[in-house]
């Protein structure tokens, strides 16, 4: 069905291809930010592009992750502050000062944010690729 | 659009600026239409949120003008009326608005679009049109155009909006959103004002105007499977030349306010849709002429005013059934039309029902049951049978009159390969009269026979790596036409036949710069006198980015609409993105002030018949601004 599915079934094969995408970068900035080729995720809250997604080595553990990464501040275990954390949502970057970054849509765009500050609190260097999403 | 992806995809592998190509890439195949729009619903344009942008498409009428087969046309009260053919009768009746699920609705002249066809779009995210009658998914009364418009919306929007926007002496427009989430919920609010000032034409010893003030909200609250929105307008209008024929008025005024709540809720995994809507609309004119003029009985008047409520209740449930090779739809729909002529005078005198003790004059209640069922079904990876079928009772005033119990039928095979496609569909639709054409107090006739037509089309559509092309050949047979004869709706003796062609091609360039080129023909026979009339039209579309600024360039062809002589509009923008928050932009419509001239028809004092050709867009140049925070 995968041809017909492209045409028919609205939008299906291209729901993935965003999500691949997505999945991409989350990936592209865990390996920035972890130094791991492939890092061990920690989900917190409803992140609709990484639920039940295989491409990613995911944890139900925070002490085993690489790296965290959250929807909502509440309920977040004190353990995963301990991990690079970064967030889906610009508003939870602003009001925690752990979390390194944030990738969310905004004024229709999707958007990638780090903080210069909390990133030299952790020594964490990010590539050149990286720099232009720095503040 | 899938070979773009994968080009950004291959640049975000090859060169430094790989995180920017993944975001853009990103960015498009998330874009909302990707998600809504249903190629095997119909005929689909698509203008997704990058082009909308893009072409600073800030009303419907940008849309419009270009859109094949048609254009953008007003009335002669300045109503946007896209199938207009009758120098007074309304004719966009087959012609249906959507705002997400929900049809923007006049309960006395069946289609929205009186009201809503040059609507603000600056809360719109993406648009789709579906040509011929489309799937019962996308609207379940019997339409030839479906416009489909979807809001912005937290996902992507989060945050808010402010848009200013003026032309010299011709109008200005201001509008604003805001959109957050909290858990689960989210809202999305937008207000926005626009004073559409045009330009005057004289006639006589008047100015005919068509300016326009709307005032318009739109408020959204959802949850993952709930959604519940609010719409308003409120819109003050100069009526052009008004209904009658009799030269300039020396006054026409209008003024309509609109408001509508509605609820989507899925249930059972979304295998079980509910809609409810209420629409609620009171409009107002007054027309006055130095010059009577013989409207009906064998009377002639010099002013007519009219005050009109009416409210339209629409309640949907459908069910969904999947497997791997069948998709069903059942569905059940109850619509409920409610009129009350509050005002209606001629020359100040009284002539509602009420008053002559006639009720055919004017009917306050239509009732509308629709029960259907769709299915698609898919026997390998690149076939498709669709089926659809409908059965419709309508009753006026619990079928006191004339009722009708339309039969709608659609069958569509697709076949897909790797690069192309091709669609067919068959269509059987049958268009009861709406409200107004029965109506003697709008010219109407209790008599009228519902319209039937016949219509088959066919889509071929092939993808190179940066190209791609789409033929639609479509016929159309139409029985029972309606049509104005010596003031009073008759239904056509003839049948009235269609035939259109259209040609299209995208070619896609650097990034996501594109040229779109369409051709079309269409040949069709007169309901009046039989006699073939040939239309052509075609469009060039340039949009492009270099650095910090976007280009629009655009060109739109018409010919036989409604003179055999070619028209040209060329419209083009520009815009800077000063920041990532703010954005200037200038758009100028019309610029050689060569598009296309609609012709209306008045007679003088003497009784001698003249036309008018006036431009339906006018030539402004907009300077915007916009700012997100």
């Amino acid at each position: 069905l995968k041809k017909l599915l492209l045409l028919v079934i609205a939008g299906i094969h291209l729901a993935a291809s965003d999500i691949e995408l997505a999945t991409k970068i989350y990936k592209t900035i865990a390996v920035a930010l972890t130094s791991r080729t492939t890092p061990v995720f920690y989900i917190h809250g409803d992140i609709r592009e990484l639920r039940d997604n295989r491409q990613i080595r995911r944890t139900d553990r925070c002490r085993e992750a690489d790296i965290v990464i959250i929807s909502t501040l509440n309920g977040l275990p004190a353990e995963c502050l301990e991990k690079p954390v970064f967030a889906s949502r610009y508003r939870i970057f602003r009001q925690h000062e752990e979390i390194v970054g944030a990738f969310f849509w905004q004024k229709g765009r999707p958007n990638i944010i780090f903080s210069a500050e909390r990133l030299q609190q952790r020594n964490i260097r990010l590539g050149s690729e990286f720099e232009s999403y720095i503040e | 659009m899938r070979l773009l992806l994968l080009f950004l995809l291959l640049l975000a592998h090859l060169n430094a600026e790989e995180i920017k190509n993944l975001l853009k890439a990103y960015e498009l195949a998330s874009d909302f239409s990707n998600k809504t729009k249903q190629e095997s619903a119909g005929n689909l344009i698509i203008y997704t949120r990058d082009d909308l942008e893009r072409m600073q498409a800030n009303t419907l009428k940008d849309l419009f003008k270009s859109l094949r087969f048609y254009h953008y046309i007003e009335n002669r009260s300045g109503h946007p009326d896209i199938l207009n053919q009758d120098p007074v009768m309304y004719s966009s009746m087959p012609v249906r608005i959507y705002l997400n699920d929900t049809e923007l609705i006049s309960a006395t002249f069946g289609s929205g679009t009186i009201w809503f066809g040059d609507m603000e779009l600056d809360f719109i995210d993406h648009a789709e049109i579906y040509q011929g009658f489309p799937s019962f998914d996308i609207g379940i009364e019997p339409a030839a155009v479906v416009i489909r418009l979807y809001s912005k919306s937290v996902e992507h929007d989060r945050g808010g909006r402010i848009r200013l926007a003026g032309t010299r002496k011709k109008g200005n427009a201001e509008n604003a959103y805001y959109t957050e989430s909290a858990g689960d919920f989210s809202y999305f609010l937008y207000a926005g004002r626009y004073d559409d000032l045009r330009e005057q034409h004289p006639l006589e010893d008047q100015e005919l105007s068509r300016d326009k003030k709307k005032q318009s909200i739109f408020a959204s609250v959802k949850t993952e499977n709930h959604r519940m929105e609010l719409f308003g307008l409120s819109k003050e209008s100069d009526e052009f030349l008004g209904w009658a024929t009799v030269g300039a008025p020396e006054k026409a005024e209008g003024e309509t306010d609109y408001y509508s709540a509605s609820y989507h809720g899925t249930f059972l995994e979304r295998a079980l849709a509910l809609n409810l809507s209420y629409a609620w609309a009171s409009s107002r004119f007054e027309h006055r002429y130095a010059e009577p003029w013989l409207l009906f009985l064998l009377t002639t008047y010099k002013s007519m005013e009219q005050i009109n409520d009416e409210a339209t209740l629409t309640a949907n449930l459908k069910y969904h059934w999947k497997s791997d090779t069948n998709s069903l739809i059942t569905g059940l729909q109850f619509r409920r039309k409610s009129l009350e002529l509050e005002k209606f005078t001629l020359d100040g005198i009284d002539r509602t029902p009420e008053a002559f003790f006639d009720d055919s004059l004017f009917f306050d209640r239509q009732d509308i049951y629709s029960l259907y069922l769709q299915e698609e079904y898919t026997p390998d990876e690149n076939q498709m049978l669709t089926f659809s079928l409908m059965q419709q009772h309508y009753a006026i005033n619990n079928d006191a009159y004339e009722k009708f119990s339309p039969l709608q039928l659609r069958a569509g095979y697709i076949y897909t390969a790797d690069q192309w496609y091709a669609k067919t569909f068959l269509a059987h639709q049958e268009f009861p009269p709406e409200l107004y054409m029965m109506m003697q107090s709008y010219l109407g006739n209790p008599e009228l026979r519902e319209m039937s037509s016949d219509a088959v089309t066919q889509e071929f559509a092939y993808d190179w790596e940066r190209t791609s092309a789409r033929l639609l050949l479509a016929f159309a047979r139409n029985k029972d036409f309606p049509f104005l004869v010596g003031g009073t709706l008759q239904n056509s003796g003839d049948t009235v036949k269609s035939n259109s062609q259209s040609l299209e091609l995208t070619f896609r360039m650097r990034g996501t710069d594109k040229i779109e080129l369409q051709a079309f023909r269409v040949d069709q026979s007169s309901p009046k006198t039989g006699n073939a009339v040939l239309y052509h039209g075609g469009m060039v579309r340039m949009l492009n980015s270099i650095g910090d600024f976007d280009f629009f360039n655009e060109v739109v062809l018409r010919s036989g609409y409604p003179t055999d002589s070619m028209t040209y509009d060329y419209s083009a923008g520009l815009r800077y993105h000063a920041t990532d928050d703010f954005s200037i932009d200038v758009k100028g419509e019309n610029l050689f002030n060569k598009g296309l001239e609609w012709e209306y028809y008045y007679e003088d004092d003497y009784d001698m018949p003249h036309q008018l050709f006036i431009p339906t867009v006018d030539r402004r140049i907009w300077v915007g601004l916009e700012y997100l925070f």
